[in-house]
């Protein structure tokens, strides 16, 4: 296990790797995200109150909680490169960024379109919203500051600072609406009886996508890196000895 | 097997008069989950062509000190 | 560990907790002022002015609500937080889910006879989700339950 890890922090054996479980990564995450989002938007019973306009929280609430994810991983890896300077960690980081912007700006599209009609309004500054906002702009920020500098080691640096400075956000985000009241409700919990709120009639399409999101997300970081690594590593041999194999290819 | 929600397509696709914000929520994740994925592919098209111009410009140069 | 990795580690450590630290004391000094709205307990002790610009957050009371007006669009209700109640009125667009006994979030400002005068009025969603037919075999249950206390 423990090799096996250490192995993954070479940027050659990440590539390696990578290719081989790339495809059935694919497979999984397209599986889990069509059934789930097939069910969510066609089969899963309407809210009693919210009718189909709910069907939005298929989406919205795996990407709220991966665009979370997403920065743990991110912080993880930026306190692994700091400490032991693994490259590949933040090489990780770099793509982590990109995949929790775009999560970050979908969560909140949905959210407004979602609040509009049943709230009464697509925007509300209180404290779970404006969170969630923040944990966005502090995306972008570890994303500008990395592109400011040029020299890679200063930019990865100062990213890693940001990004670990950022985690006290976190907690903030996913539990705004229980330190404080906002118009947002505070998290589901979730039950096994079909006689409740909160049936599995309607949650297990959420468990669809959100492991299809959260399966994404690893695709993509892991696609992204895939590059990252080719960029950084080209002068290695086995970068060139593939650059030759795929030219031949073409 | 749950049963289908909806009447007919047509109802489906109205979403309870819910349409344009579900339609719109689901379009847009659509759209940014096509350029997620479409996007390092071009990338890596972009970084294999660099490279290859990099080795043919390297074995020229190569080949000229050799002469 | 050796003595680098340490020391970088400590430096790792030392970021987010002295982030965590700031960010809490910001927190704390902040107080009550992140809450979104004000409520009618609340409004009850002068903790707001009259005609200062604020929400109010509660339910709407069950049996309260007046719809007047040709299109029923001018509204009164009672927003309470089961200790104090707030008559609020209103004119213009409801949201699709308000409705009596549901949370409701109000912006506007209390008048010299103590009525909120709405501008905008918001629906607060909880956290339960459930199809239609769940929610009547629910409500069903709970008037068998209120009926049978009442035999003894």
């Amino acid at each position: 296990m423990w090799q096996w890890l250490y192995k993954l922090g070479s940027p050659r054996h990440f590539y390696e790797m990578t290719s081989t479980f790339l495809p059935w990564l694919t497979f999984v995450t397209y599986f889990l995200l069509i059934v789930g989002l097939v069910w969510g938007l066609g089969f899963a019973p309407r809210d009693y109150q919210m009718g189909d306009n709910y069907r939005i929280i298929y989406i919205h609430v795996p990407l709220a909680l991966g665009a979370l994810w997403v920065y743990v991983m991110m912080a993880v890896m930026a306190a692994m490169h700091m400490i032991w300077n693994i490259k590949v960690a933040d090489m990780v980081a770099k793509s982590c960024a990109v995949v929790g912007v775009s999560y970050c700006a979908v969560a909140l599209f949905t959210g407004a379109m979602w609040g509009k009609r049943i709230w009464g309004v697509y925007w509300i500054w209180d404290a779970k919203l404006t969170s969630f906002l923040i944990l966005f702009f502090i995306y972008i920020g570890v994303m500008a500051l990395r592109s400011a500098f040029d020299s890679e080691t200063s930019a990865s640096k100062a990213a890693s600072v940001l990004t670990l400075v950022g985690i006290v956000n976190l907690p903030i985000v996913y539990y705004a609406s229980v330190w404080w009241n906002t118009l947002h409700q505070p998290p589901s919990r979730l039950s096994l009886s079909a006689e409740g709120a909160n049936p599995p009639e309607i949650w297990i399409p959420v468990f669809f996508t959100g492991f299809g999101l959260i399966g994404l997300v690893f695709l993509l970081v892991i696609l992204r890196t895939r590059n990252e690594i080719l960029w950084r590593e080209r002068r290695a041999q086995w970068v060139q000895d593939l650059v030759k194999q795929e030219l031949s290819r073409a | 097997m749950p049963d289908f929600q909806f009447a007919s397509l047509g109802d489906f696709f109205a979403m309870g008069g819910y349409a344009f914000y579900v339609w719109a929520a689901y379009l847009f994740f659509f759209a940014v989950m096509i350029w997620n994925l479409l996007q390092p592919r071009l990338e890596r098209r972009k970084v294999l062509k660099l490279l290859q111009a990099r080795q043919a410009r390297e074995s020229n140069a190569a080949a000229r000190a050799g002469e | 560990m050796n003595s680098a990795r340490k020391q970088k580690l400590g430096i790792v450590l030392s970021i987010v907790l002295g982030a965590a630290i700031a960010v809490s004391l910001i927190l704390v000094a902040f107080d009550q002022g992140l809450n979104v709205f004000f409520t009618p307990t609340e409004i009850a002790d002068g903790k707001v002015n009259a005609h200062q610009n604020i929400r109010i957050g509660g339910m709407v009371k069950v049996g309260s609500l007046v719809k007047e007006g040709l299109a029923g669009t001018r509204i009164e209700f009672v927003a309470t937080d089961t200790n104090i109640d707030i008559p609020v009125v209103y004119e213009g667009v409801l949201p699709d889910i308000f409705r009596e006994g549901q949370g409701v979030v109000a912006e506007g400002y209390v008048d010299e006879h103590g009525v909120f005068q709405a501008r905008q009025i918001m629906a607060k969603h909880d956290e339960n989700y459930m199809s239609p037919e769940v929610q009547a075999a629910m409500e069903a249950g709970r008037h068998k339950q209120a009926q049978g206390s009442l035999t003894p």
